[in-house]
């Protein structure tokens, strides 16, 4: 199953954060990551079609004091989110390979 | 947040779902985010939610499909129905009155089945197709309404006998709200009963071939998998 891009970096946000993967941590993890704005609709609608995918699991936790007490929406990765973005990841560096700005970062490097 | 900005935002958040809710406001305290970006940005997932219910069959179905179309088709029984009862079983409503004979007695009575049937079927399968984008179902019905109130110029009949279809209409949504489906026997009487009224009418030369559309809904409650539930068993059979 071929992932967007978008849902890959929700993947990968949820995968690197852990136990610790819910909406506000993983929309700061892509905007720091992509330097661009993340939107609560863009991340909740998206979360909703992964799990229908059953690329991840989603489940409510209780709250903390900086949230004013309401609950969060934690995220885990599923096998099968996990294989898909292995595989997204492993087409991404297989087109890449090539590109001359793969050769520039690796002259930057 | 300031408060009028706050509130404006819970408002809005009060359009999601109790679970959704919680979370989306959490994340915007968390993030510290200002009011009227959270007002932007629970704006945006409620558009996005809205958007992803239009991508199935059933609110096209239920809105534009049958609510604007059957209440305008509906419209026409309810004055039919006004203009029957005034010309012949109200002495004294009007100047056109003359006693009914029973062919009209007959139309009458069949219109008014016709009427109160499809009302209701036609309310309750439009619930129960799409009861998420209700609100998209019922400013579908109401615009043709307004349009037809507006342009309704009769001296002889009010305004609002244009709208005999709404209280059967509305009994069908708060039954498809409180129960969520009806037996198949209800159903397939319901359908057998709208069929043989309009074909009545269709005998007297008083049907339009496309009010045949009005007992559509009625036959789907019959096929529809899951829009019925199996008519309970009789108990206390002996042995």
């Amino acid at each position: 199953m071929m992932l967007g891009e978008f849902e890959y970096l929700l993947i990968t946000a949820a995968a690197t954060l852990g136990e610790n993967a819910y909406g506000a941590a993983m929309r700061e993890a892509i905007m720091q990551a992509t330097g661009r704005a993340c939107s609560i609709g863009a991340l909740y609608t998206t979360l909703d079609r992964l799990e229908a995918k059953g690329l991840v699991r989603t489940w409510m936790a209780e709250g903390t004091p900086q949230r004013g007490g309401r609950s969060r929406r934690m995220v885990r990765v599923t096998s099968a989110g996990k294989a898909a973005a292995r595989s997204f990841y492993d087409a991404i560096i297989r087109i890449s390979d090539q590109a001359p700005w793969a050769e520039q970062t690796e002259d930057a490097g | 947040m300031t408060n009028i900005g706050w509130r404006l935002v819970e408002a809005l958040a009060l359009q999601l779902a109790p679970a959704e809710r919680e979370a989306v406001l959490g994340d915007l305290i968390e993030t510290q985010t200002s009011a009227w970006r959270s007002v932007c940005e629970i704006g945006e997932l409620l558009v996005r939610r809205q958007l992803q219910l239009w991508k199935s069959l059933q609110p096209w179905l239920a809105a534009p499909g049958l609510a604007f179309h059957c209440s305008l088709m509906l419209m026409g029984f309810s004055f039919a129905i006004s203009s029957e009862l005034r010309d012949h079983f109200l002495p004294g409503a009007g100047w056109s009155y003359s006693p009914a004979a029973p062919a009209e007695a007959v139309t009458a009575l069949s219109q008014i089945f016709v009427l109160l049937i499809c009302s209701w079927t036609i309310g309750f399968t439009v619930d129960s197709l799409s009861r998420r984008t209700f609100v998209v179902s019922a400013v579908c019905c109401f615009l043709p309404c307004l349009f037809c109130l507006l342009r309704f110029h009769h001296q002889s009949l009010p305004r609002l006998c244009l709208f005999l279809f709404l209280p059967p209409a509305i009994a069908g949504i708060r039954f498809s709200r409180r129960t969520g489906a009806i037996t198949r026997r209800w159903a397939v009487t319901l359908a057998v009963a709208a069929t043989i009224s309009l074909a009545v009418l269709a005998a007297c030369g008083n049907v339009w071939i496309l009010n045949w559309v009005l007992v559509g809904p009625a036959w789907y409650l019959v096929v529809r998998p899951g829009a019925v539930k199996p008519a309970p068993e009789k108990e206390g059979t002996i042995l």
